[in-house]
């Protein structure tokens, strides 16, 4: 066999592809956003121009005052509520023996796959002026403060997103080890004891991680404080109103800073002071976790958790009623309709047609992107590494508003007008999904045995075919099922369409949003139930496949 | 026997956080055709560092290696038409049996009955016929080895490639398995370069072998030369089991006299050697002569008076088969040290705790200084 010298360039090419996707898209208009923050609106960008009067704002405008106190004041209310109801709920469903904790489980993940803003207008069917429940209530004497403003967002909020720090604080408790609390128990402390000096240190960092979670939601939110915020803005319902009204992506820019400033802040305070000691569980033989048997015990734990869990499964059975109805003021929905349903014929051409075209592109795109970058950081040492990992991640804490700000900086004007196309918000679907994918195939591949691919190799193959025969089938389960998941959560996909969509390119979403608007709720109901009946069935499928909990995939997303 | 591979100044350098790494320094080799070379070495000696640049899984910093008269040290991996066998066996879980097995051939392009035929004969010669349609985790792991085995081999490679193939099994399995590869190996007639850490392997499966020490290669030669002869006390001490003595020196032309705290012993100078410094005297334990002294028997490698050597006490006796070992307590310089003692079965009397005389000749001794052998 003649020995020839010509290397194998095939994963230069493709794999740079991928990088210069990313520089382009992600990288370009984040640093376009920088930099536009210390631009005044209407001057070119240079550096005479550079100012701090865009952030100036935050002292000189009462609205963008407002707006910062309110994020902050909404999101640290929504972490604590979350935390109240979800951190004893987890407790008992992992150690209180009570009927149907596993459906209880399941139904637990419901409110999370909810769109936010969907959630949003079913709460004002049923605690709005004339809502149901507003109405029951004040039957028996229990007045409500206006679902318009603070009180309705961090309700709906907080009714949505507890299900993080329940489903986190339960598996802590499930894992923990059982023999630590018997060890405490022989040595003769109780249950109070045991709670506060084993416990709680140890599920600490899981509590810290769903509450995390929750702040970053809370304060990225857009839909929520959208629907149901009357002149309560907050922080990305303020971007929207600068871009949409005057067009001042200066502003808008600055504005988007703050957030990450804030969320980045967050991040530190999770990870260095609350989730700062995690604890490696040394399991040797594992005896069962002692369970609450007690009779009464058991019953106020059922009567928690299942009120709970009905309360925030109010919005789903909500919709389903509305959605067959025409008009809901007062106890009972007025005129029984199939109108509802028979109008979305008239959206299956467009708003439909365009979500589920997007949401399969962009799926495919991100699962391309992520896989490729995931490839690259893990098999090739090449310099930089660590910059390209935390680019692909960085979308993971940005607003969706926000990626929709960077883009319209970088692509409204210059050599790429994207403005308007089908293309841009391809791209920020991408961008903004890439992490999730990429998660999880770089999970797989630190679990795949690069042996296998040097094998490969060294029997002669090329890496392109390396890749085809070995690696790509090995890692497929992990890329399906972060792809699959990415298609679901881009069918409901709302705060970045919400400033890139046009005419043509309008989403189901949208749609749903403008219908809410226009107050047309049967048909915002008809909508919501059909795409939230989809997401539903695309996620309980991937689970089934991948053999994963509900819970478990989405604690990342 | 003509040269088929050669190290030639091989450097490779690692780069980590902490600076760079030297895993290489300047490594030259030899290995001839059909030969079975083993390189040994503690963890990090940068045995599987050579053997991954070998196959050019990694890129050597400078130095070339050459294949034949062709320098390969710039030819990407998978056209250097080597086999390897990795530590876990790196087989695809996701296909068969077969499938692992004919990988290769398919790369080539071979047609599908001359496909069938090689990998249904090397399965044969591996000794795991009738499996072909079986995942490798349906497989045992010395079955699994085997697959590993016939897939590195199945395209007739120039080079066979085995990195720590045996770690994984246990150890009746590895002792079966190390002739296996021997005869597989000698069937093929490939040439092959072993990297293990375990000496016993080591010496009792290659033709020859290199010691590796800190990225240098320390020795290479037979397991005999290497065993009677070693070049330094690092590899006196990593080869078998060998008692060291501290000693002063007395060196006169040719000759020194050795002196282990009084007792003196004249040996063949080597090397020149400095009378300033200490040396390290090494003996086998099979050469330790051990008296028993209440009874005045003499027993193991000689018949010598019942004076001179060492007073000690028998401390642990350990039943070896063939042979017993005792560990002997002596003082030297007002320290306690343990000797390792072995004594044919048929001769060893001694019992723990008895009193005993241990000696050894000089022509047993293997000097050291600086770490360096000098006589």
């Amino acid at each position: 066999m003649r020995l020839q010298r010509n290397k194998d360039y095939s994963s230069y090419i493709v794999l740079g592809a991928a990088v210069i996707f990313v520089a382009i898209f992600l990288a370009y208009p984040l640093l376009r956003t920088i930099i536009t923050a210390f631009i005044e609106k209407g001057n070119p960008i240079n550096i005479q121009n550079f100012t701090f009067k865009n952030f100036y704002k935050f002292w000189e405008s009462s609205l963008y005052l407002r707006s910062l106190t309110n994020s902050l004041y909404i999101s640290i209310s929504v972490v604590i509520f979350t935390s109240l109801i979800g951190i004893p709920m987890g407790y008992l469903v992992a150690r209180v023996d009570f009927p149907f904790k596993r459906l209880l489980l399941s139904l637990g993940i419901l409110p999370i796959i909810m769109p936010a803003f969907v959630g949003a207008f079913s709460w004002i069917i049923v605690l709005g002026r004339q809502g149901a429940i507003r109405v029951l209530l004040s039957q028996i004497g229990i007045s409500l403060p206006p679902i318009y403003g603070p009180f309705g967002i961090i309700f709906s909020m907080t009714m949505m997103y507890y299900p993080f720090v329940f489903l986190l604080t339960e598996g802590a408790f499930e894992t923990a080890n059982p023999t630590l609390e018997e060890s405490a128990a022989t040595m003769g402390a109780r249950l109070p004891r045991i709670l506060r000096t084993i416990d709680l240190p140890l599920i600490l960092p899981s509590i810290g991680a769903g509450t995390i979670l929750v702040f970053i939601r809370a304060i990225d939110n857009f839909g929520i404080p959208a629907v149901m915020g009357g002149n309560t803005y907050v922080l990305p319902t303020l971007i929207y109103f600068r871009v949409n009204g005057f067009w001042d992506l200066n502003s808008a820019a600055a504005i988007s800073l703050i957030i990450v400033a804030i969320t980045v802040f967050a991040l530190w305070v999770q990870k260095h002071i609350i989730s700062k000691r995690e604890y490696e569980t040394i399991s040797a033989s594992r005896s069962k976790i002692k369970m609450h048997t007690h009779p009464a015990v058991k019953i106020v734990a059922a009567v928690y958790c299942w009120f709970i869990i009905i309360v925030s499964l109010l919005p789903q059975i909500t919709l389903l009623v509305m959605s067959f109805f025409t008009t809901w003021n007062g106890l009972w929905p007025k005129g029984f309709t199939f109108e509802n349903y028979a109008q979305i014929s008239q959206f299956l051409s467009g708003p439909i047609r365009n979500s589920i075209f997007l949401a399969t592109t962009a799926s495919l795109g991100a699962a391309v992107i992520g896989t490729l970058i995931a490839y690259l950081i893990q098999r090739r040492s090449v310099k930089g590494s660590a910059i390209l990992d935390y680019a692909v991640m960085l979308p993971f804490i940005l607003p969706g508003i926000v990626v929709s700000v960077a883009l319209l900086t970088a692509f409204s004007s210059g050599p790429i007008v994207l403005r308007g196309t089908f293309f841009i918000l391809f791209i920020s679907y991408v961008i903004r999904r890439t992490p999730y994918v990429f998660r999880s195939v770089t999970a797989g591949l630190t679990q795949l045995d690069p042996a296998l691919e040097e094998a490969s190799i060294l029997s002669g193959a090329t890496w392109l075919y390396t890749f085809k025969k070995v690696t790509f089938p090995l890692i497929f389960m992990t890329i399906a099922s972060g792809t699959i998941l990415t298609f679901a959560t881009l069918l409901k996909e709302l705060s970045t369409t919400i400033l890139l969509y046009s005419a043509k390119t309008r989403t189901l979403p949208i749609a749903i949003y403008d219908s809410v608007n226009d107050g047309n709720f049967g048909l915002a109901s008809s909508l919501s139930t059909v795409l939230f009946v989809v997401v539903l069935g695309v996620t309980y499928a991937i689970n089934r496949y991948t053999g994963k909990s509900m819970a478990a995939s989405f604690k990342a997303g | 026997m003509s040269l088929r591979l050669r190290y030639d100044s091989v450097v490779k350098q690692f780069e980590t956080d902490e600076g760079s790494v030297l895993a290489l320094n300047k490594v030259s080799a030899e290995v001839r055709e059909g030969e079975l070379f083993c390189l040994l070495g503690p963890s990090g000696c940068g045995k599987t560092t050579l053997l991954r640049s070998t196959a050019g899984l990694e890129t050597i910093n400078d130095g070339k290696i050459f294949y034949g008269d062709e320098d390969f040290s710039l030819t990407p991996p998978y056209k250097r038409n080597i086999g390897m066998v990795f530590q876990n066996y790196a087989l695809y879980p996701h296909m068969t049996v077969f499938e692992n097995v004919a990988y290769a051939l398919r790369i080539r392009k071979s047609p599908a009955e001359e496909i069938k035929k090689k990998v249904e004969e090397i399965m044969e010669l591996v000794g795991l016929p009738g499996v072909l349609n079986r995942g490798p985790s349906e497989l045992s792991g010395g079955q699994q080895q085997r697959v590993a085995l016939a897939r590195a081999l199945v395209y007739d490679p120039e080079l066979l490639l085995l990195d720590e193939p045996l770690a994984n099994l246990d150890a009746k399995l590895k002792v079966q398995m190390r002739s296996e590869i021997r005869r597989i190996q000698k069937a093929a007639g490939v040439t092959t370069i072993y990297v293990t850490h375990d000496q016993l392997e080591a010496m009792a499966i290659s033709d020859r072998l290199a010691i590796m020490d800190n990225g240098v290669i320390c020795q290479v030669g037979t397991p005999n030369e290497i065993y009677s002869n070693p070049k330094s006390q690092f590899i006196a001490g990593f080869i078998g089991t060998m008692n060291f003595f501290e000693a002063r020196i007395r060196p006169e032309e040719t000759k020194a006299l050795i002196d282990i705290d009084g007792i003196t012993k004249e040996v063949q100078l080597q090397k020149t050697a400095e009378a300033a410094a200490g040396v390290t005297v090494a003996v086998r334990p099979e050469h330790v002569r051990l008296t028993t002294k209440d009874s005045g028997t003499t027993t193991g490698g000689g018949t010598e008076g019942t004076s001179g050597g060492f007073e000690g006490r028998i401390q642990i006796l350990q039943f070896l088969g063939m042979y017993i070992r005792y560990q002997v307590v002596i003082t030297i310089g007002g320290e306690e040290k343990v000797i390792q003692v072995d004594i044919d079965r048929e001769y060893a009397d001694a019992r723990e705790g008895d009193s005993v005389r241990i000696d050894f000749s000089p022509e047993h001794m293997i000097v050291f200084q600086h770490g360096e052998r000098i006589a």
